[in-house]
């Protein structure tokens, strides 16, 4: 496939993601022992309209304004979501790298046509996002619509 | 992050997310060169993303916490690495809270290690500045 990179370059991550256990034990020995924090707690729970794939779920999440990139923690509550397989699968720790980029349906499209199929995507506040559990590699990427 | 084939993982993310130019390193501490552990052989591959340095990991030789890693989990994201001056006051504290160090080494004279923090399941890499 010939893709003209120089219109897909991504532009600085807006966050790492991390799946936990325990999102208020979690964020109690981040700030205890590295100073993280304060944090933003907000509750997720799209409805099925809200989702471009996939079944409704609820997570529970916190984040950070670190420095040089926002911490997101992600406790899922309820439903089978790519999160709790994650933490079924593999354990807590870092899961994703976040983008948000202008050009959303480019960047899905790109991503679609070398084989990788989206894992989860919705909407949030009108804002579609998506992710891509890529491959070779193993990184998982969110695409957020700017 | 750790990855089976750091050429393929580099042509994918360039080609597919326009991530690079990738700058590629081997790493072979000798024993003495290690905190714990015996040597090992790593491939490594940075880019810069934002504020941020991406870093391949591929295991060559040796048994390691990245080829572990490989084995029970797969490949992906692994650790964060934080780059400190007062190296010695941070691990002395990672230490007292109950976080272990899984391995740890120097490189060009600079000591790092990579500690395993509980509850949440960072794996957080300290490096002397």
């Amino acid at each position: 496939m010939a893709t003209d990179s120089s219109n897909m370059a991504l532009p600085a991550p807006g966050h790492l993601g991390v799946v936990v256990e325990d999102l208020d034990k979690t964020k109690e020995f981040l700030s205890r022992v590295l100073g993280l924090g304060p944090w933003q707690v907000i509750d997720y729970a799209p409805t099925k309209d809200e989702l471009i794939t996939g079944e409704p779920f609820r997570l529970r999440l916190a984040l950070a304004e670190q420095v040089p990139l926002v911490l997101e923690l992600i406790q899922p509550l309820e439903g089978n979501s790519i999160w709790s397989e994650f933490l079924k699968n593999r354990g807590e720790g870092l899961h994703h790298i976040a983008f948000t980029i202008p050009n959303w349906d480019e960047m899905v499209q790109i991503m679609e046509q070398a084989g990788i199929r989206m894992a989860a995507g919705g909407t949030i506040n009108g804002k579609r996002w998506c992710y891509f559990e890529t491959s070779p590699g193993g990184l998982v990427v969110e695409y957020g619509e700017k | 992050m750790v990855v089976k084939d750091i050429d393929k993982t580099t042509e994918f993310l360039s080609r597919v997310c326009g991530i690079g130019p990738w700058e590629t390193m081997e790493y072979a501490p000798t024993k003495d060169e290690l905190m714990v552990g015996e040597p090992f052989k790593l491939k490594f591959a940075f880019a810069t993303l934002g504020p941020i340095v991406l870093q391949l990991t591929q295991p060559l030789e040796g048994k390691t916490l990245w080829s572990e890693f490989l084995e029970s989990k797969g490949e992906g994201l692994h650790n964060l690495f934080y780059s400190v001056p007062n190296w010695e006051e941070v691990v002395a504290k990672f230490k007292e809270q109950g976080s272990r160090i899984l391995t740890g080494g120097s490189l060009d004279g600079k000591r790092w290690c990579i500690f395993d923090t509980r509850p949440g399941g960072i794996i957080i890499e300290l490096g002397e500045s």
